[in-house]
């Protein structure tokens, strides 16, 4: 077992830094807000921290300032952003996040350049890694329940339904948009003290690409979806060592196959399954879905009332 | 004197080029059931939605219980009491039909801020109750609690719209805005509908009925509002206002009336 535990550490490392970075995309693709900016967040708080760290800053006291001032950027930005509608939205954010690749990849002795950040002090142990995801699973599961979560999901299901029960939908977007930056900040603060070293590639296209397949994956109704993915997607690769150079394509083909066949992702999959072979409800005969009898059967009763 | 529950004064809205309202005016009292009439695209749902803030005026003012409200935001009008239905359902597919309705009184029962929802269980837990006993008086008005733990999109659409109106009346609104109610429900269903309407309005509710259901508008409300192509063309009696000429042009068209 600890044999098995250190020649995977890298790994199990990397699953527990990506749980509230899934998340982070999760909670903005629930609630309708189509948004990659916490990549973005992701790559300032790993910098943020990288450089603090190694000017002689604590770990936790750096992480934290990341994580705050991520949520405080992130809300005061998302005032214009929020107005943007679903595509229009990820493209702004996207074009955030390649920006941001581009001033780490020039900030010169601060950012380390192309190379990035090396020898950023190590500062972050297993436990560390652990406590943060729980703690990020544990908000984020807040988020879903009561009358937040109603009024979230509300916002995709249709932005004028929940105005109209008297939901300040501008407030909450933005909101989702700061708790959703300081997620990303939170995972790249981990990344950089748990690796030690950060460059403007890491938190490019590819992390784009595979935090995206993550949330989709695993299915963006719920937190569980988010951890699913990522548990998913860290150990894919290493089961099938094969497909290692062609692995983004197959991230590709695997996220178009889901969003066609399984939009809900696994954990959709999963409660389709649970529903077909889980404990029978007794059916109710009078609620049969708008069938063709159902509406021809309508009509008779109809007809008959005249 | 009273205040009149809703006043549209001279309202107009233009979209993209088309009059969808057109110097629209109509008062709202206190307590009684309004219908508001109109072949297809008269702007029936337009007038609903600007009430509701979620449209803008082109020009005119909007008065709910006396108060201008056309610098106020939707969410701000839904919390001076003001509560719809959609001509589309919106329904949430995720939540069950209970959780559907507890939607609607959810904000004016919560209050508090988003911190406080989102993080303090303790806090919410009396406030959840609340809300639920509240749905689930909704639900019972429209015997709808057999079906309260069904997911709504597995339902009939008349089903799913008495869902949407047990979310509105879940808020336990002052005014009520019902955009067709009883679309795609057969005729029993619609009594009901009709009956409970009557029901709320003894109860005190002012209400703004658009309906195709000419009938189930002349039972029921104290008075119609008839558009066409976002004018009014007639106010009073609905017994009165369906035969004047007028209306009955807009409804079937001209030749029809000479041949009438």
């Amino acid at each position: 077992m600890s044999s098995w535990y250190f020649s995977h550490l890298t790994l199990i490392q990397g699953m527990l830094i990506s749980i509230p970075l899934a998340l982070s995309v999760q909670i903005a693709l629930r609630s309708g807000v189509f948004s990659f900016a916490s990549i973005g967040f992701y790559g300032i708080g790993a910098y943020g921290t990288g450089i603090l760290t190694m000017r002689g800053w604590p770990v936790l006291p750096a992480m934290l300032l990341m994580i705050v001032a991520s949520g405080v950027v992130a809300y005061l930005m998302s005032a214009p952003l929020i107005r943007l509608r679903g595509l229009y939205l990820g493209m702004v954010t996207f074009a955030f996040d390649l920006i941001l690749t581009v001033v780490a990849t020039n900030g010169g002795e601060l950012t380390g350049g192309a190379l990035g950040l090396l020898g950023v002090p190590l500062g972050m142990t297993t436990a560390g890694l652990v406590a943060a995801a729980v703690v990020a699973v544990l908000l984020v599961s807040q988020l879903e329940r009561r009358a937040v979560g109603r009024a979230l999901v509300g916002i995709k299901a249709s932005e004028e339904l929940v105005m109209s029960v008297g939901v300040d939908l501008r407030s909450r977007k933005r909101t989702v948009f700061a708790i959703s930056a300081a997620l990303g900040a939170l995972s790249g603060s981990l990344y950089v003290s748990t690796f030690s070293t950060v460059s403007p590639t890491s938190a490019g296209f590819t992390l784009i690409i595979t935090t995206l397949t993550m949330a989709v994956i695993g299915g963006t109704s719920s937190w569980i979806g988010a951890v699913i993915g990522t548990v998913i997607i860290t150990w894919l690769p290493s089961l099938a060592a094969t497909i290692g150079e062609y692995q983004h394509l197959v991230y590709g083909v695997v996220l178009v196959l889901v969003v066609m066949y399984a939009p809900e992702g696994v954990l959709g999959a999963l409660r389709w399954l649970w529903h077909k072979v889980g404990p029978k409800k007794p059916a109710i005969s009078t609620t049969g879905p708008p069938g063709r009898e159902s509406v021809v059967a309508e009509r008779v009763e109809e007809g008959l009332s005249r | 004197m009273t205040v009149p529950s809703l006043e549209v004064r001279d309202a107009a809205v233009n979209l993209g080029g088309v009059k969808a309202l057109d110097g629209v005016s109509m008062t709202v009292e206190s307590g009684r059931l309004y219908g508001l009439a109109g072949p297809n695209g008269s702007g029936k749902s337009t007038l609903l939605a600007a009430i509701s803030r979620l449209l803008d005026l082109t020009s005119g003012s909007i008065l709910v219980g006396g108060e201008d409200v056309m610098r106020r935001t939707p969410f701000q009008v839904a919390r001076m009491g003001l509560a719809r239905t959609f001509q589309t359902v919106r329904l949430m597919p995720q939540f069950s039909v209970l959780e559907n309705a507890m939607l609607g009184a959810d904000q004016s029962v919560y209050g508090g801020s988003f911190v406080r929802q989102w993080l303090m269980p303790w806090w919410t837990r009396s406030r959840e109750a609340q809300v639920r006993a509240r749905a689930e008086a909704a639900l019972e008005r429209l015997h709808l609690m057999d079906l309260r733990d069904e997911p709504p999109l597995s339902l009939s659409y008349g089903v799913q719209r008495k869902v949407e109106i047990a979310r509105a009346l879940t808020a336990e609104p002052r005014l009520l805005l019902l955009d067709e109610p009883t679309a795609g429900m057969n005729r029993t269903e619609r009594d009901e509908i009709g009956e409970l309407l009557l029901r709320l309005r003894n109860e005190g509710v002012t209400q703004v009925l658009v309906e195709h259901d000419l009938k189930m508008m002349v039972d029921i409300c104290d008075h119609l509002y008839v558009l066409d192509s976002g004018h009014l063309i007639a106010s009073g009696r609905p017994a009165d206002c369906i035969r004047e000429p007028k209306v009955v042009e807009a409804y079937l068209g001209r030749g029809r009336r000479a041949a009438a």
